[in-house]
């Protein structure tokens, strides 16, 4: 039961010398395996330091956090280090060596053979979709979004279960911020990797979290599912945070798969569509630019399947 | 010196080791070679460690910088990894400061071969004794077969030093 847990906090405090209030107080939180976590908070709200507490690059005062069941304090720390994944913000690739020296060298401290480290290399570059003609440049021929996306091989090169992610992407400008995004998380989906995620950015905590964390002046607020945290705020501060008033949001995590109504055969011919996965605020957006009653939704094959009317998108039911 | 002020406030130890040295910088060679006189007498042996004195400096300035330099998230993202201490060293922390480590040495060995020539001052030979023999003697052929071989040393050595630097930081250019 216990290894579904893959980071378990166990009364994590972590008062840094010198200051009055702890960063983290009393921090319980359970993460199960292959989920994605995002942790969002303001600026000292001890996100971050509970992120770099899970590899020890900060110490907890007091409390245990636990790594698929067993003490992160069991085993040497550098061990520990290898078997989780980190990305950070100021992406920190090693400028003396190539990409490809960059990637492999968890795998090298493993001692990996030649082969194996070759062609764990060309996947994770292909994973991140970087050419392989890349291998032999070195960091600053890269840009900002590639030499994260370097980050983010370097940091899986040794497939690791965990990865832990302290605003990755925060450094980086809009349009290839959102282009890492859907990749990462389509990455995340395709390998289950138990994520945890630190940002600062609302939009981007309810896109990437299958679960996020709410936290503020040290303690997690709230800890729930991307919508739960939208429609039932457990205080006033997430709920200003979230700004769960803001109706758009809310329409954005709705699939139109989940609100689509049976066809009953007198829908327009000419009714736009769109498709299952698309959100609630694609069908308003829709239902605003083409003037139509219906959407109808349709699947990957370009089936009919049902159709959203202006009914659905009032959330009563919530 | 700014920069290195504010790190020995951090560290008063590095600091102490640090301001030492600074000190030792300020002291003209040919007064080095001069207090060295008293204690150890004339000859090649005072001349060499006064001279070994003057090299320190500029080298263990440098490559306490180079190492202060290096960027610290470059240093968590390599801890992250699990690299122990001395894995960073010799991977991380070294190559990366040894461009400026480079520059100390350079230094060095362009003043060294500067103030080898005032060696000749306590006695310690070399192609200073031209220079000196020279100038006293008013014979200024004397003077350049000491002066231009010096010249020549001290660019020569430049040349060699500017040459590694610029291989072992390629990767700083490369575009």
């Amino acid at each position: 039961m216990i290894q579904q847990d893959a980071i378990v906090f166990d009364r994590i405090t972590k008062t840094f010398p010198g200051t009055a209030r702890p960063a983290v107080s009393e921090t319980n939180l359970v993460i199960e395996r292959g989920a994605f976590v995002t942790i969002v908070g303001s600026s000292g709200s001890g996100k971050t330091t509970l992120l770099k507490m899970v590899n020890r690059i900060i110490e907890p005062t007091s409390g245990t956090i636990y790594l698929f069941g067993t003490d992160i304090r069991q085993k040497p720390v550098t061990e520990l280090r290898r078997s989780i994944g980190y990305v950070i913000q100021q992406i920190g690739l090693f400028p003396h060596m190539t990409i490809e020296e960059n990637i492999a060298t968890v795998p090298r401290i493993l001692g990996w053979s030649r082969q194996t480290i070759e062609a764990r290399v060309n996947f994770l570059l292909d994973l991140v979709r970087l050419p392989a003609s890349y291998k032999k440049r070195y960091p600053r021929q890269l840009s900002g979004g590639q030499q994260q996306r370097v980050g983010i091989a370097r940091a899986m090169a040794g497939d690791p279960d965990v990865l832990l992610m302290d605003e990755p992407f925060g450094a980086i400008d809009a349009i290839t911020r959102k282009e890492l995004q859907d990749e990462f998380l389509a990455i995340q989906k395709q390998l289950v990797k138990t994520v945890l995620f630190v940002t600062h950015d609302m939009d981007e905590a309810l896109k990437l979290g299958d679960r996020i964390v709410v936290m503020h002046e040290g303690k997690v607020l709230q800890y729930g599912p991307p919508f739960h945290i939208l429609s039932q705020p457990a205080t006033p501060f997430v709920s200003r945070l979230t700004q769960s008033d803001n109706l758009f949001r809310q329409l954005d995590l709705i699939k139109a798969s989940e609100k689509m109504i049976p066809l009953n055969g007198r829908e327009d011919a000419n009714a736009p569509h769109i498709h299952t996965r698309d959100s609630l605020k694609k069908a308003l957006q829709t239902l605003l630019q083409t003037n139509a009653d219906d959407i109808i939704v349709i699947d990957d094959a370009g089936q009919r399947l049902g159709k959203i009317t202006l009914e659905q998108l009032r959330l009563t039911d919530r | 010196m700014e920069i290195i002020f504010y790190y020995n406030t951090k560290q008063w130890l590095s600091g102490a080791i640090m301001g030492l040295f600074n000190a030792l910088r300020v002291i003209p060679s040919l007064a080095i070679l001069v207090l060295i006189l008293p204690l150890m007498g004339t000859g090649f042996a005072p001349a060499l460690v006064a001279l070994t004195l003057l090299a320190v400096p500029p080298i263990l300035i440098n490559s306490f910088l180079g190492f202060r330099n290096v960027d610290p998230h470059i240093i968590e993202a390599a801890n992250g990894m699990g690299m122990g201490a001395r894995m960073l060293m010799r991977k991380i922390e070294f190559p990366l400061a040894t461009p400026l480590i480079l520059s100390g040495i350079k230094t060095a060995a362009v003043e060294v071969v500067a103030s080898a020539t005032l060696a000749a001052f306590i006695g310690g030979g070399g192609l200073g004794t031209f220079i000196i023999n020279g100038l006293s003697l008013y014979n200024f052929s004397l003077l350049l077969v000491g002066a231009i071989p010096v010249a020549i040393l001290a660019m020569t050595s430049e040349l060699i030093l500017s040459s590694i630097e610029k291989m072992t930081t390629r990767y700083q250019r490369i575009s």
